[in-house]
């Protein structure tokens, strides 16, 4: 089976173009405006439309109100909502009904207990997603996308009851091996696919995406 | 034979997310009658994510075909080696697409796994108005009746009819044509609006043997919980 690959962080068409072209599953928004790859809904609303039914068009979020999705998902058309925050699981659970769209929770995870916490979101998230946790020492650290990786041994031979992601520091050159360590089917990634923090090269998509299909 | 208020209730995938529509499937496919997937899954994903999605399951393909009679039972054919419980068709395509689409769906049955041919009359998205200005009779009820008698004449299974088109549908086209209703939401599940919606025991009542629910199953917190609970309104009442 072929390994999913979302590309996160998509602020410009031609890094859509190169996702859909390259046969990416998923492609990320960032309504997180720390963010240096954040969009406005007015500026992500065209690329989700231009995106359609091709991709799972996601919307990442940090901790948001319902005043923010509801701004956002109001204009950009999303088929996923992954909340990246410290969302408890009761408001996991209540964007996911109020709003009626499938929800991925982000889990940090740097040591094997973080991974206890995701047993929390089995009955109101539809994914999961796996991401580094920030490091402390990093100054003005985002809650993902800072080109670092956690133990993926952590995660061998583990199963989950939902279907779950693998990301944080993953690059066409260490995707095979993160793939064979972790057991992953799905894959997350958006720093190793930039020239610049915040500004997405297109061949290095392209080159993510052949590395994927070449493990799948 | 009456049919058991679980086998009536037919899960409406309504993601074109492939795992998360896998996940749903696994989940709710063995406790319903079985699972929807439309137009936008099958052209994003084809037969493989199909397969994928509804494993051993019944499924419910919504592809409402409309063409002229060889290219309806060409796109038939093709579809029909995925065999469906229920695939559906636009009724205005008329009585000899039907007919043939009839004919090549028994003729690839496989014992009593045969696919059943729906037929959709008018889409609920239409008012007079719309009627009107394609050409066609008003008002929707009765241009609804129409197709559902044209239907059953050329020898579909039966017909997709909206909650508040279900009674007068059963009246014209009598019991034993199948008549499968979306629309339809218990009222316990979590409203977007005030509108007044059937619930899906109601539905069962005015004459639906098959309810499409989506959203009530598929957001759920414990989407086979959601299931049980639909079942037992269901029982309570029939």
């Amino acid at each position: 089976m072929s390994i999913e690959t979302k590309i996160c962080g998509v602020n410009a068409r031609a890094a859509l173009d190169a996702a859909i072209g390259g046969g990416a599953s998923l492609v990320g928004f960032v309504f997180y405006p720390p963010s240096p790859r954040s969009l406005t809904p007015e500026e992500a609303a065209p690329l989700a439309r231009a995106a359609g039914s091709a991709v799972v068009r996601v919307g990442l979020f940090v901790d948001p109100t319902d005043d923010e999705l509801d701004r956002t998902i109001g204009k950009v058309p999303l088929d996923l909502l992954q909340l990246h925050g410290k969302e408890s699981p009761d408001r996991v659970g209540a964007i996911r009904r109020r709003f009626g769209i499938p929800v991925m929770k982000a889990i940090p995870v740097a040591v094997a207990t973080d991974l206890a916490v995701a047993a929390d979101y089995f009955d109101v998230a539809d994914r999961l997603l796996f991401d580094a946790k920030p490091p402390k020492d990093l100054k003005n650290a985002l809650p993902g996308g800072n080109a670092v990786s956690f133990d993926w041994r952590l995660l061998a031979g583990r199963t989950w009851p939902l279907p779950w992601m693998l990301s944080g520091g993953l690059h066409a050159d260490n995707l095979a091996e993160a793939v064979r360590i972790t057991g992953a089917s799905a894959v997350d990634v958006s720093s190793g696919v930039e020239e610049r923090p915040g500004r997405k090269d297109p061949a290095r998509i392209g080159a993510f995406l052949t590395a994927a299909r070449r493990i799948g | 034979m009456p049919i058991g208020a679980a086998e009536r209730i037919i899960c409406a995938i309504d993601t074109h997310d492939q795992a998360v529509a896998e996940s749903l499937g696994g989940r709710v496919g063995g406790r319903v009658g079985g699972l929807k997937l439309g137009l936008e899954f099958f052209l994003a994903h084809g037969q493989a994510g199909v397969r994928r999605t509804v494993g051993d399951s019944r499924l419910f393909l919504d592809l409402k075909l409309h063409d002229i009679p060889n290219t309806v039972v060409g796109g038939l054919r093709s579809v029909l080696t995925l065999r469906p419980w229920f695939l559906t068709l636009h009724a205005a395509g008329g009585g000899e697409m039907m007919r043939r689409a009839a004919e090549a769906a028994k003729a690839a049955a496989d014992g009593e796994a045969r696919t059943r041919l729906l037929g959709v009359t008018v889409l609920t998205s239409l008012g007079d108005a719309d009627l009107a200005a394609t050409g066609q009779s008003r008002p929707v009820l009765d241009q609804v009746l129409r197709l559902a008698r044209l239907a059953r004449e050329s020898g579909l299974d039966g017909v997709i009819a909206s909650p508040h088109e279900v009674a007068a549908v059963r009246a014209e086209c009598g019991p034993d044509f199948l008549i499968v209703t979306p629309g339809v939401r218990p009222a316990w599940s979590a409203m977007d609006d005030q509108k007044r919606v059937m619930s899906p025991a109601e539905a069962v009542a005015a004459g639906a043997d098959y309810l499409v629910i989506g959203r009530p199953i598929t957001r759920a917190d414990d989407p086979r919980a959601a299931v049980h609970r639909i079942v037992e309104e269901i029982e309570a009442v029939h």
